[in-house]
């Protein structure tokens, strides 16, 4: 082998001859159509191949426009999602308002209003909505949206109102779960706390809470649903802890409901819901 | 470098070849620019490599005719061979000699391409080898040693090479 390759090497020039000679000939032993085949792959090759090599800068060139031109594509459609997107939602928290709207047995009597601010920092936890008195708005009139119980009217101006919520400090709503009544107040966190329970009969966790009529807000409002039972409990009585139904950091539309301004016991009695104090002797 | 400068030459070669060398035509005669580019790149590379680039020469001009593929690697193959011996020959100062040698490398080539080309039929081989091959052996001859000379006068400087020359001193 070793000598075979020094003679190779020695008559280089006879044995490159020899090579491609062979190859030649074994070329034109070919049958046409393979010889066709043959020499379309090489030509083909060839000029994929050059054609590369020389435009790769050109190339190059129209790939970074072409990169150029989609980032702005993107961005332009980045933008159009997003807004189509927020207009989605809009249009399904519009179709649930519009359907609590013909669902509520009131609806003739609910005013839409929109929430203008949130005013969280004053002692009272607040919502500003821009129907008044102008629009027919009451002190204490109960406020709902699709979700649920947001609270009660708390003062009135001619063209705008501030809502009390329910997750206030000073907030009480009369509710009842699986049957079970208690009063719902807001003690700070995520959750109100239901209490006046009796120990042995306690509403479970994700049942759903109602208001019960009495008190400022009308009867069958969904407030929320229950998470769970307080543990620390050494009174009489249990409470548990409800989740409202509603974020009070995306609410953007409500409904006022006319007629629920009912004077409670603590107030100056100044609501025009036509109920009198009751005598008690 | 020097491989790749002698594809592009062949590239270039075959281009011109197949585009603007009908305006050189002459008498109905054209001259073989293949040929002529396997002369220079064997003057400068030499043994196997020649055979090699006379190899792909022939090769790059089949594959443009299918049918009659091999036909021109293996007469550029041999040819290559042939003018590899042969090459101090065509550089020598007596421009016969290398007219003669370059004329015989031309013939050398056409006749192994009319062999398969006409597969042995001798009446068409005659026809053809003093119709076609031979004058135009002999024009391709007459511009391949103008190149030649012309190539071996750059080498030795050109312009600049005359110039130093004339402003040279006898000391």
């Amino acid at each position: 082998m070793k000598r075979m390759l020094q003679f190779i090497i020695g008559h280089s020039r006879v044995a490159a001859l020899f090579i491609t000679l062979v190859l030649s000939v074994s070329m034109m032993l070919m049958r046409d159509g393979s010889k066709s085949v043959f020499a379309r792959s090489v030509t083909t090759g060839i000029f994929n191949t050059g054609r590369f090599t020389f435009s790769w800068g050109i190339y190059i060139l129209d790939l970074w426009r072409e990169n150029k031109r989609l980032r702005f594509r993107n961005l332009e459609l980045s933008d159009r999602i997003s807004r189509q997107n927020t207009a989605i939602r809009e249009n399904e928290r519009l179709k649930r308002l519009l359907g609590l709207k013909l669902s509520l047995p009131m609806s003739e009597r609910a005013i839409a209003a929109m929430v203008l601010g949130h005013d969280f920092d004053r002692v009272v936890n607040m919502l500003i909505v821009d129907a008044g008195e102008r629009d027919g708005v009451r002190k204490n009139m109960s406020v709902v949206t699709a979700e649920g119980l947001v609270g009660k009217v708390f003062q009135v101006y001619p063209t705008s109102s501030s809502v009390q919520i329910i997750m206030d400090m000073n907030a009480r709503v009369s509710a009842e779960s699986a049957g079970i009544r208690g009063i719902m107040r807001w003690e700070g966190g995520p959750y109100l706390r239901m209490f006046g329970l009796p120990l042995s009969t306690i509403p479970q966790e994700g049942e759903p809470v109602y208001t019960t009529g009495f008190g400022v807000y009308p009867a069958g409002i969904f407030v929320g649903t229950v998470r769970g039972r307080r543990l620390d409990d050494v009174e009489r009585f249990a409470s548990v802890y409800v989740e409202p139904g509603i974020d009070f950091s995306s609410v953007y539309e409500v409904f006022i409901i006319r007629g629920t301004e009912r004077s409670d016991v603590w107030d100056d009695g100044g609501g025009s819901g036509g109920f009198e104090r009751p005598n008690i002797e | 470098m020097q491989f790749i400068r002698n594809v592009l030459l062949m590239a270039l070669a075959l281009l011109v070849q197949g585009t603007m060398f009908g305006r050189f035509e002459l008498f109905g005669l054209r001259p073989d620019l293949a040929l002529l580019c396997l002369l220079v790149i064997v003057q400068d590379t030499g043994g196997a490599k020649a055979i090699l680039y006379g190899f792909l020469i022939g090769f790059a001009q089949d594959v443009y005719s299918p049918e009659l593929l091999g036909y021109n690697a293996v007469a550029m193959s041999v040819t290559a061979y042939f003018i590899d011996v042969t090459k101090e020959r065509f550089t020598v100062e007596n421009y016969s000699v290398s007219f003669i040698v370059t004329i015989s490398a031309c013939i050398l080539h056409d006749l192994l391409y009319l062999v398969f080309y006409t597969s042995f039929e001798v009446p068409v081989f005659i026809s053809l080898f003093i119709k076609e091959s031979l004058p135009g052996a002999v024009y391709t001859s007459a511009i391949a040693v103008v190149v030649i000379r012309v190539r071996e006068w750059l080498r030795a400087g050109g312009f600049f090479g005359v110039l130093q020359e004339l402003c040279r001193t006898e000391r």
